[in-house]
């Protein structure tokens, strides 16, 4: 493995990550379990958040996990200081191929799927409304603006790992985020009015 | 471990300022802490109980491989595919090569009298059964059939030309003569 032990690198919650990925390249099965207990929730989420099957999320997140297994042992990771772009770059190519192949787009208001939800019948409407029309707002967005959002939240990147992530300078990636952010913003409202009007007709024509 | 995502970690480095903007921050931090939630918990099964175990369970074998299974398959795959690619071009060439080294060409005469059948020696085909030849090592006995088969299509095909060039041969000065 080309594994640079002096090339710190701190993950989100600051575990220098770079002496475990060392000793996981060597076969240590408690480093490795330690990477899986770091890195895959986020993965699967990123999945979850797209793909809205939280079976095949977990596929994707295992397949993942096992190309990260082979990469480390074989030598496939070379990338100094940057293993959670690198990673959470190969979870979103298997994201985005597992779209191409099933065609499946997130139905992010159904409510169905927001029922598998943990807790979902405990959560305030209110909280339940904001959520069915931002999970409806994601699936307006264009795919860079979505992209760049869900690594933010659900990938939990910096913005330094994304500008790495995505390949693309510190400045360009803040706007990027920031225009995401207000169009995400416009769309939900647009959801909430709408919903808003509907129950009002709904409640008219039931009187 | 828990490492279900429940607020945003790198809320420190957070450039938004804009109030109604964080506020949806917050919401997508929930959205997302719900979707890491989602998987699916399985008490009791011999897979592991939680997503980690599950995971963990499923890869450690690859971790343990000294030649990860993924990684030797993809290697030699896309190595044989060149070399079935190479040796599909190899074959079409040789065959094309072999072809119009061999058959009979026409000449006009100078003198305009009429045509004539040229031969070509077999050096042409030996130069292309040798280039060939060089994608014998990567694909083993498979080349040796190669080889055989075209050998013996371009002694049929010689035989051919022969028998064919004695035919016209004869032909043309009858037809002259009438």
């Amino acid at each position: 493995m080309k594994v640079v032990p002096e090339a710190s690198q701190p993950d989100s919650e600051g575990t220098d990550i770079t002496p475990i990925l060392v000793a996981a390249s060597r076969g240590d099965e408690s480093a490795w379990r330690r990477i899986v207990d770091l890195y895959s929730r986020r993965v699967f989420a990123l999945a979850q958040a797209r793909l809205r099957n939280p079976e095949v999320a977990e596929e994707i997140a295992q397949s993942v996990f096992a190309t990260l297994a082979a990469k480390l042992v074989g030598g496939g990771y070379s990338e100094k200081g940057k293993f959670e772009p690198w990673l959470f770059r190969i979870a979103s190519n298997r994201i985005r191929d597992e779209q191409r192949r099933t065609r499946r787009h997130a139905v992010s208001h159904d409510p169905e799927i927001l029922d598998r939800h943990a807790g979902a019948e405990e959560r305030p409407q209110r909280e339940e409304e904001q959520l069915s029309a931002l999970r409806w707002a994601m699936g307006q967005l264009a795919e860079a603006d979505r992209e760049v959002i869900e690594l933010r939240h659900h990938g939990q990147l910096s913005f330094n790992q994304l500008a790495e992530s995505l390949d693309e300078p510190l400045g360009t990636l803040l706007a990027r985020h920031h225009r995401a952010l207000a169009k995400l913003k416009s769309l939900m409202e647009t959801a909430l009015r709408t919903r808003t009007t509907e129950s009002r007709e709904e409640g008219r024509v039931g009187a | 471990m828990d490492n279900t995502p429940t607020s945003n970690a790198n809320a420190g480095d957070n450039p938004v300022a804009d109030p109604a903007l964080r506020e949806l921050e917050a919401l997508l931090d929930r959205s997302a802490a719900l979707d890491a939630r989602a998987a699916l918990d399985l008490p009791g099964s011999a897979r592991g109980r939680s997503l980690e175990d599950r995971i963990h369970a499923s890869t450690r074998d690859v971790l343990s491989e000294t030649s990860p299974v993924i990684a030797t398959i993809g290697k030699s795959e896309s190595r044989a595919r060149v070399w079935r690619i190479a040796a599909a071009i190899g074959v079409v060439a040789s065959i094309g090569i072999l072809y119009s080294a061999t058959r009979p060409q026409t000449v006009v005469k100078p003198d305009g009298t009429g045509v004539q059948l040229t031969t070509r020696t077999s050096s042409d085909v030996e130069y292309v059964l040798a280039a060939v030849s060089l994608l014998d090592e990567p694909l083993g006995s498979g080349i040796d059939d190669l080889m055989a088969d075209a050998t013996r299509l371009h002694e049929l095909v010689t035989s051919d030309r022969e028998i064919g060039a004695a035919q016209t041969s004869e032909e043309k000065p009858a037809k002259q003569g009438v």
